[in-house]
C-alpha cells in the first residue's frame, strides 16, 4: 500500500484511494487495533469521506499487524456514550460494496465491524468470537442483529451465549466468510476481489447491495418490486449501455472508467 | 399436451409435469418467447388437477440456462415500457407462488436468469457438471428475476453478495456447500434422481403440499407471531378438509 492519497501523520485509521478502490486500514497494531473512541472517531470520518467519493467503486477494510481487531471498549467503560465508540454503522452505511480482509483475532466489536462488510475473506490464522455477554458486557455495534442474519439464529445464539471461538475453516463452512487464504496471500486475494468488483458496473454494484440488504427487510414480494425498479432505473446509465454493447459485439465491456452514477441523458 | 410451445417442451408423466427449456442452440437463453411460453406452461401446471409436481430442466448437453437473451431484453424502448413488460407477465412471481412442489434439475451452465429460475423452485438437484454464476454487474446490470431476493434468503447475505458482486463461479460441490442446491448427483443420473424426487413430492396430498409452500413463504415474510397464526390457519383449514 504505497500508491494513492494518504495522510502524512500516523492516525489509528488510514485511508488510501487507488484505482477506484478505497482501502481503510486499522493502524494500531501495538494494541491489536482495539476500538476506542479515538479509533472509532477516525474510522467514522474516513467512512464519511469514502461515502461522498463517487470515484470509489469498492472498499477494502484491512488491518496492520497480527490481528484484525482484538475487540472494543468494554460497555462499562463507555459511560453510555455508545455513539462515540461505534464503527460498524458507519461501514454499513457505505453505498459501495465493502470487502473485509480478516486475520488473527477478530473479536467482539471487531467481529461486529467485520459483519458490517458485504464480503469477508479470512486468513488461515483467523480466530473469531463475540464474547461481550460472557464478560458482563453487551454488543452495541450491531452484533446481535447481523450475526443471526449471517450465521443463522441457532449458531448466533451459541456464539453469543458461550463466547466460543471459531477458526477460519469453521467460519468458511458456516458462511461468515466466503473465502479463506494463506496469511501471506490475504491482502492480495482481498484486493483481487475488490478489483473484480471495481471493474464491474459501479452503479450496478451499489444497487445489488441495496437490493440485497434492503430486500431482506421486506417480504419477498416487496423485494421483487424493489429489485425490478432498481434494475429498470439502471436503464439510464452509460455503464449499462456499454455493458450491452460489449455483450452484443462479444467483447469485454469497459465499465471501470468514469464515476458512479453517470447517466446517458 | 406435449411440444405445444416454441421454446419449451411440456410433458406429463403420471402426476409429474416436465417443463424443459428448449433452445439448446443458445444454451436455453431466456427470451421473450420463452417468458410467454413459461407463463402458459406454469398456468397449465397450476390448473391441471392431474399434475401434482413439476420438474424444470434444460435441453441439450451444454447447460440448464445461459441467462437472459440480452439481444431481446436489452432493447426496451423506454423505462416505463420495460417496467410494464416486467409486470405484465410476472413469470417469476407465478413460479414463486405455484401451489405445487417444484424441482429444478440443473446441469452445465446455470447462469443469471437460469440461477434465478432455479432459486424460485422449492428444491434444486444439480448434476456434478453444473457451474453457477451471476454475471449481471459485469454488464452494468443487476438481476431482475429475483436473484437479489431469493439468493440472500437461501444462502444468507454474505454468500449471496459474494456471488452477486464478484460474479464468482461456483462448481456443483461449492453450490452444495453454499446451500444453493439441495443435492448433487452424477450428471448421468440427474434425470432419474429428479424424477424419483418428483415422484415423492407428487405423492404428497396436494392441499397439504400447497399449504406447506404457503407456510414456508410466511416463515420468511412474517414475524414469528404472525407466521404462527398463518400456520395455524392453514392447518385448521386442512383439518376441516381431512375430516371424514
Amino acid at each position: 500500500m504505497t500508491a494513492g492519497r494518504r495522510s502524512p501523520r500516523r492516525r489509528p485509521v488510514s485511508l488510501a484511494i487507488d484505482q477506484a478502490i478505497a482501502t481503510i486500514t486499522l493502524e494500531s497494531p501495538a494494541n491489536g487495533n482495539r476500538i476506542d473512541s479515538r479509533l472509532a472517531s477516525a474510522f467514522r470520518r474516513v467512512c464519511e469521506e469514502v461515502s461522498a467519493d463517487d470515484t470509489v467503486r469498492a472498499v477494502l477494510v484491512v488491518s496492520d499487524g497480527d490481528d484484525f481487531c482484538v475487540g472494543g471498549t468494554p460497555l462499562a467503560d463507555t459511560h453510555g456514550r455508545l455513539e462515540q465508540f461505534r464503527v460498524a454503522a458507519a461501514l454499513a452505511s457505505l453505498p459501495q460494496p465493502v470487502v473485509a480482509a480478516l486475520n488473527g483475532a477478530v473479536m467482539d466489536q471487531g467481529l461486529e465491524l467485520a459483519l458490517a462488510a458485504d464480503i469477508r475473506i479470512a486468513a488461515d490464522d483467523l480466530r473469531l468470537a463475540m464474547r461481550q455477554v460472557t464478560r458482563d458486557g453487551f454488543p452495541f455495534d450491531g452484533g446481535t442483529q447481523r450475526l443471526p442474519r449471517i450465521a443463522g439464529p441457532a449458531l448466533a445464539a451459541d456464539l453469543l451465549l458461550t463466547g466460543r471461538e471459531l477458526n477460519a475453516g469453521e467460519a468458511l463452512s458456516i458462511g461468515i466468510v466466503t473465502e479463506a487464504a494463506p496469511r501471506g496471500e490475504l491482502l492480495e486475494r482481498a484486493r483481487a476481489t475488490a478489483m473484480r468488483i471495481a471493474t464491474r458496473g459501479a452503479t450496478a454494484g451499489r444497487y445489488v447491495k441495496e437490493a440485497v440488504l434492503s430486500g431482506l427487510e421486506l417480504t419477498i414480494g416487496q423485494g421483487l418490486r424493489l429489485e425490478a425498479d432498481l434494475s429498470i432505473l439502471l436503464h439510464g446509465t452509460l455503464e449499462r449501455q456499454e455493458g450491452l454493447a460489449g455483450f452484443r459485439s462479444r467483447r469485454r465491456p469497459q465499465l471501470s472508467t468514469g464515476p458512479e452514477g453517470v447517466e446517458s441523458q | 399436451m406435449t411440444g405445444a410451445f416454441e421454446t419449451l417442451l411440456y410433458e406429463k408423466c403420471g402426476p409429474v409435469a416436465y417443463v424443459t427449456l428448449n433452445r439448446p442452440e443458445v444454451i436455453n437463453a431466456y427470451n421473450v418467447q420463452m417468458r410467454d411460453d413459461l407463463w402458459d406452461a406454469l398456468f397449465a401446471v397450476a390448473t391441471d388437477p392431474d399434475v401434482r409436481a413439476m420438474v424444470l430442466c434444460g435441453a441439450g448437453k451444454r447447460g440448464f440456462c445461459a441467462g437472459a437473451d440480452l439481444s431481446e431484453f436489452g432493447t426496451a424502448p423506454s423505462q416505463t415500457a420495460a417496467r410494464r413488460a416486467r409486470w405484465n407477465r410476472d413469470v417469476f412471481g407465478k413460479l414463486l407462488h405455484l401451489p405445487k412442489p417444484t424441482i429444478a434439475a440443473l446441469h452445465g451452465h446455470v447462469v443469471g436468469s437460469g440461477v434465478e429460475l432455479a432459486m424460485l423452485c422449492d428444491m434444486r438437484v444439480a448434476g456434478d457438471d453444473a457451474v453457477f454464476s451471476m454475471p449481471e454487474t459485469s454488464l452494468g446490470l443487476i438481476p431482475a428475476a429475483g436473484g437479489t431476493q431469493a439468493l440472500p434468503r437461501t444462502l444468507g447475505p454474505g454468500r449471496a453478495l459474494d456471488m452477486l458482486l464478484t460474479g464468482r463461479r461456483l462448481s456443483a460441490g461449492e453450490a452444495l456447500r453454499f446451500g444453493l442446491v439441495h443435492r448433487v448427483v452424477a450428471r448421468a443420473d440427474l434425470a432419474a434422481e429428479s424424477s424419483t424426487l418428483a415422484g415423492r413430492l407428487a405423492a404428497l396430498d396436494p392441499p397439504i403440499a400447497a399449504g406447506l409452500k404457503r407456510a414456508l413463504r410466511a416463515a420468511l415474510d412474517e414475524p414469528l407471531t404472525v407466521g404462527l397464526v398463518t400456520e395455524s390457519r392453514i392447518a385448521s383449514t386442512l383439518a376441516t378438509g381431512l375430516a371424514r
